[in-house]
Parts: C-alpha cells; structure tokens; sequence
C-alpha cells in the first residue's frame, strides 16, 4: 500500500480528514513505521508550535498596562485643563481686555522702541482672535471631557444631574467681584479734594487726578496727569505720565514719556523713551529706567541702576549709580554722594564743578573681549544645563517610563511632531505674553506661567535627545542604556546649540519639536486610558 | 473519532478556562468598570497575539490599543451565545491581516513565489530530530522570518486556536486551501529553524556550560 502524503496526515491530526479516510489512515499507520513516524513528528511540531506561541517571554508594555492608572486621575486631568482654560479666560476678560481698550484708546502709536515693542507685541489686535481660539480650545476641551464622562455613566441620573448642575453653576457664576473703583471714560478727573478709599483703576484718553487716593492708581490713557496724593503706589500704561503730586508708594509703568515734578517715597522703576526729573522733583528711593533719554535734575534719594541711551545727571543723587548705556554726561550742578560705574561706548562727559564723592569709574564696553568672556560663560551655562537635562531624563525614565518610551517614539515622527510642536508653541508665547503683563502687575500667575517653559524646554530636549541617541547607537530598552543614549543625544544638541546662530535655530526647532513629541505622547497615554476608562 | 493529539480543546484557548460571563454582560450594557475587568483579563493574551503577528513591537502596541478600541465599539455586536475568546480573536486577526496587507503590496512580492514551491515529503527520522532541538525562542525567531500569510496561518491555528473555516475567513481564502497553507508554512519553518537552529546550537556549545538540552 501507498504511503500517505504529509497534506493527508497534517489535515488527519487537525481533525479535518473525512472519516472514511481517517480511518483508512489509522489503519496504515499502525502498520506502517514510516507513516507512524511522520504522524508522530508533525504532532511533536504542533504542540512545539502551540507551546512556544503561548509562551509568555516578555511583559505586557507600560503602555498597556494601565490598571495601576485610577479612573480619577484621567477625570482630574481632563478637569484641570478644562479649568485652567475657563480660569485664563476669566483672567483675559476681567484684566487684559480692559487694559487693552484703554491702550488702544491712549494711541499708543509712535513711542521709544521699548514701548513699541511692549505695545506693539503684547497688544496686537491679532492676539485677541488668538485668545478666541484659546477660548474656544478650552470650552471643547471641557466639552469633550463632559461627554466622555457622561457616555460612560448616561444611565446613572444622578451624574447627569451633577454635572448639568455644575455646568450650570459655572454659567451662572457672577463676575469676579472687584474692592477697586473702576472707571471707564474718554476723560476722568478727580477733582481736588475728592478722595477715593480705595484702588483706583481709570482708563481713558487723558486721566487727571488732583484729589486723594487711598490705594493703589492703575492707569491707562494718553495723558495722565497725577497732581494729586497717592497713598499706595502708581501703575501706570501712558504716552505722557506726569507726576507733579505726592506718591507714598512706587512708580511703575510702561511709558513714552514719564515726567517727574512731585514726590515719590519709594522707588521709580520704568520703562520710557524719555525720563526727565524736574528739579522740583524728588525719589526718596531708588530709581530704575529702562530708557532712550534719562534727565535727572531734581532729587534722588537712593541709588541708580539705569540702561539708558542717554543719561544726564544734573541733581542730586543720595547713592552709588551704576549706568549702562551709550552716553553720559554729568553736569556742573550735579552732586553725586556714591560711586559712580559708567559702562558705555564713550567716555563719559563730566563738567567742572560737578560734586563727585569719587570720579567716574569708566569701563569701556569692547565688543571683542566681551564676546570671548561671553562665549566663556555661554559655555559653562550650556554644560550646567546639559547636566539638568539628563537629571530630567533620568528623572523621567524612572518615574514615567511609558510618557518617556511614548514621546522618544512620537519624536520620530518628525512632521507631526512639528506640526503639533509649533501650533502649541504658537498658543505657549500668548500666554507668555500675558503672563508678562500680569508679571509686571506683581501678579503670581504670570511668574508660574512663565516657569513652565522651562520644564517643557527640558523635556522637549530629552525626547529629541534620546530619539538622536537610538538613531545612533540603536534602540536598547533598560534605563542604563536608555540613559546612556539620552546623554549622548543630549550632548550634540547642546553641542550644535552652541554653534552662533544656527544653535539658536536649532533649538528653536528642538522645541517645537520635542514639545510635539511630549503633547502626541499624552495624546497617546489617555488615549490607551481611553480603553479602560475605570479599572477597578 | 479520530486520534486528535494537536487539537487543543476550547478551554485551552491562551486565556482562562472560563469566560467571565458575568462581566462581559456587565461591560456590553456600558459599564465602564467592567469593561476595564475585561481589558485587564484579555490584554496580555490580544497583545501577544499581535506581538506574533506583527514584525515589530511598536506596531503591536499600537495594534492592541486600537483592537481594544475596536472591540469596545463592537460589542454590542457580540452574541453571547458563542465564545467570546473566539470572538475576540476574530477581531484581532481582522484588525492585525487588514494592517499586514496594507504593507504587504511591495514587501512580499518575492516571498508570494515560494508558496508555489512545490513540497517535498519530508524524512520522517530528520524531522523529528529538528523539532526535538528547538526550543521556544529558536521557534519564534524562525517565525519571524516567514512570509506575513504564513505566519499568519500559524498563529490563527497554534495560538488562537480557530479552526479551519475561522482561519479561511480571516485570511480570505477557501476553507479547502486552509491545509496548504499552513502546510507550506510548516515548510518555510524549518527551512528557518535549520539555519537559526544550528547557528543557536553552535553558539550555545561555544558559549557552553550552563545549561544541557533545552
């Protein structure tokens, strides 16, 4: 009898041979050694085959395993960001878009370059469909975290009933409350010997305060006239500021010209194309201008830190002066009870009969050798940060190895990262610009926005350099060698960043680039956390 | 009936015996809770399905996320009557083939031509010999070099567990052709296992003493 072909004798052991056959077969087999042997070998294959697919080698991802990740978590996260939308907007309506009316009311057209740059940038009209966008980011953000949360529980009525009621109450939240006295005209006086109890925030075309204020002044408007008292301290946002009065507080501002005939306790600290302190006037503390053109012919009780285009000193100064700039020049009527450090292009003009305590200390500001001591400490800062950007990537290979393994992955798709980098990028410099103007107003927030670009600049450059690390040395998983990679990226984009010019390229594009990477890598993660939304 | 050596019974099926009935009944009428039992009970067993499937680890990832995404939207389309690990894999194997064939179209012109090879009859006694020297790390390296159809095949069979009429409908081929190919790709196997397999052996007597066979 013939032998039976392999095909008969695989399809006989998988139980699809028709019986007729399969019984035909058996009896063969059981006659037949060389038959019997091939069964036996192809069954052996089987269970090698089944038993070597079953085995389980290798642990299931971090990605995947998101049991230990608390349902909560994903809620709190999509919450937060919700909430921190609807907080930026708050902060927008109730504080920078009165603000931004009443510079566009002051026309601020033509100014120092300071002021320009200030005005230009932080209040272009385009910013503010920017801000929609931001807005309408926000609002979809919470949207979509409402309706991912309400598809899951739509039956339980209560949840619905909660979170219609917290929607509700969000609505219907009154608008912040403010203990200033606000006002809004094209012209507000306050008249002598009227008196305002509290902060005064006026924007308008021309703002003229004469009476009392027992608080804080915040202005905004073309001309500002403050022959009045202020208790507290003056903000100011104007073409022309004029301070003939008395102020207990500080000067602040961002002006074109600020022009000082009054008092000011405290300190002065501005930024203006020209500063002129009148002879009448008087700083009790210290004084520092970011200025085109600075005059000081009156009093100044503390010391100076000026970078100025122009300086000149013909009253009196109680302290030391430390001036950077082009020119200075000292007049005969000056008295000067500190030292004075001069650091400028020109040799600095001091006119008989001026009183120094000490003589002109002038430091000649040289390109050539200040580049070189300059690219000296460049280079000191870049090893400095190199170090903390590997802490950064140990720090978040060990803590959240999935985020790292997810963003190192993300960053080689270059173009969307990119993509996703700039457009967030884009977003990121609004709300630095915001956060500077709350910055200067002595606001918190503006400082915690601000701090967050370092972290992120951190980041993004873990994920390129690690990304840059396996390019070159090959993928390896294990966090010695996935460090050892990290350090080695990190250390030619630190390298390449100190290239003159192309470095600052480069890391423009790392930023853009590595932040895409770390925003696709979230997406990622609560993404797979999508698929199990609670795991008990 | 027939001696069925190969053939694993249902419970066998690289999940647990017994299906969480309860839960799944939970998770199809939305609880989100159970649907997150469910994922913790079966992504190991998807995740290595698609790990033997797919060429790289990354594509496997990614392939189980959007499986279970897949399996989510799909559930209400699953009738309870039946198994559903059976269920389950069918949706892998859908999910896994259309993303291996969206690659294939220039990848695997070449290797389409050895599966019109004709087979020789193999030499029972060397046949034996090569299976006895493998062990489970030999085997999946060598499967990883075969043709995507065939590994394919493989997988359905020897890890999932479907039979032939599930595998000719995942694979989109006649029930009848279901023999042949797994035949060939037992074929293409050992041609792979004779390479990795004596290279291993000599490296592993090279390497020496620690262990004897495996």
């Amino acid at each position: 009898m013939n032998h039976f072909d392999e095909m008969t004798c695989l399809l006989y052991l998988e139980g699809e041979l028709a019986s007729p056959r399969a019984t035909e077969l058996e009896a063969h087999a059981r006659e037949c050694a060389e038959c019997g042997a091939l069964l036996r070998a192809l069954r052996a294959e089987s269970l090698l085959l089944t038993a070597s697919l079953r085995e389980a080698d290798e642990p299931l991802p971090a990605r995947l395993n998101v049991r230990q990740e608390s349902g909560a978590a994903r809620w709190a996260w999509l919450m937060g960001l919700g909430l921190a939308g609807a907080g930026a907007y708050m902060v927008w309506t109730g504080l920078i878009v009165p603000w931004q009316e009443s510079a566009s009311q002051s026309g601020m057209g033509v100014g120092s370059l300071l002021t320009m740059l200030f005005f230009s940038g932080a209040l272009w009209k385009g910013w503010s469909s920017m801000i929609d966008t931001i807005q309408a980011a926000a609002l979809v953000t919470l949207a979509v975290g409402a309706l991912a949360f309400l598809r899951g529980k739509w039956r339980r009525r209560t949840t619905f009933a909660a979170v219609l009621a917290a929607l509700a109450l969000l609505v219907g939240l009154p608008q912040p409350a403010s203990a200033a006295e606000v006002h809004k005209a094209a012209t507000y006086a306050l008249p002598a010997g009227q008196e305002v109890h509290d902060d005064l925030i006026v924007t308008g075309d021309s703002i003229r305060i004469d009476g009392k204020v027992d608080g804080d002044v915040i202005v905004f408007g073309h001309n500002v006239t403050v022959n009045g008292h202020v208790t507290g301290d003056v903000i100011g946002f104007a073409q022309n500021l004029r301070v003939g009065g008395i102020v207990d507080g500080n000067i602040r501002g961002f002006v074109n010209v600020l022009t000082l005939d009054g008092t000011v306790a405290k300190n002065v600290s501005v930024f203006a194309q020209t500063l002129e302190l009148n002879s009448d006037g008087k700083i009790g503390g210290t004084l520092t201008p970011f200025t085109q053109e600075c005059v000081l012919d009156g009093k100044l009780g503390g010391s100076m830190l000026a970078f100025d285009g122009r300086t000149d000193l013909e009253g009196t100064v109680g302290g030391s002066v430390q001036l950077y700039g082009n020119q200075l020049s000292i007049a005969s009527t000056a008295v000067i009870d500190g030292p004075i450090q001069f650091t400028g292009q020109q040799q600095p003009d001091v006119a008989q009969g001026a009183h120094l305590a000490s003589p002109v200390q002038f430091v000649q500001a040289e390109p050539h050798q200040r580049q070189r001591e300059d690219y000296v400490r460049t280079a000191v800062h870049q090893v400095l940060r190199y170090g903390a950007a590997v802490l950064m990537g140990l720090l978040l290979m060990s803590v959240l190895p999935g985020l790292y393994l997810d963003g190192v992955r993300s960053a080689g798709h270059f173009g969307v990262a990119m993509g996703v980098g700039s457009l967030s990028l884009i977003s990121f410099i609004v709300l630095v610009i915001l956060s500077l103007v709350l910055l200067f107003a002595g606001v918190g927030a503006g400082l915690a926005i601000a701090l967050a670009y370092v972290p992120m600049m951190y980041l993004a450059q873990v994920f390129v350099g690690a990304w840059l690390g396996n390019i070159i040395l090959g993928e390896k998983a294990g966090i010695g060698a996935q460090l050892g990679h990290v350090a080695l990226g990190l250390l030619i984009i630190h390298g390449v960043e100190m290239v003159p010019f192309l470095g600052v390229l480069a890391s423009g594009v790392i930023l853009a680039w590595g932040s895409g990477a770390f925003l696709m890598a979230i997406y990622h993660r609560s993404r797979a956390v999508a698929v199990v939304p609670a795991a008990a | 009936m027939t001696v069925d050596a190969t053939r694993t019974p249902d419970s066998a099926r690289p999940v647990a015996a017994s299906e969480p009935t309860e839960t799944i009944a939970r998770a199809r009428s939305g609880d989100a809770e159970a649907w997150g039992e469910l994922y913790s009970h079966y992504a190991a067993a998807v995740y290595r399905f698609c790990r033997r499937v797919m060429r790289t680890r990354e594509d496997a990832e990614d392939a189980t996320m959007e499986i279970f995404v897949k399996l989510r939207d799909k559930l209400g389309q699953y009738d309870p009557g039946r198994s559903f690990t059976a269920w389950l894999y069918r949706v892998s194997a859908n999910h896994c083939w259309d993303l291996l064939r969206r690659r294939r179209v220039r990848q695997d012109l070449e290797t389409e031509d050895s599966e019109v090879l004709p087979l020789e009859h193999p030499d029972p006694g060397q046949l034996e010999q090569l299976i006895a020297q493998q062990s489970g790390e030999h085997m999946r390296t060598a499967l990883a070099k075969l043709p995507e159809r065939a590994r394919m095949a493989l997988v359905l069979r020897y890890y999932a567990d479907m039979d032939y009429e599930e595998i000719a409908e995942s694979l989109g081929v006649r029930r009848a052709f279901v023999g042949v190919v797994l035949l060939r790709a037992r074929h293409h196997l050992r041609e792979a296992l004779k390479g990795t397999g004596a290279a291993a052996e000599v490296k592993k007597f090279g390497a020496a003493d620690s262990k004897g066979a495996s």
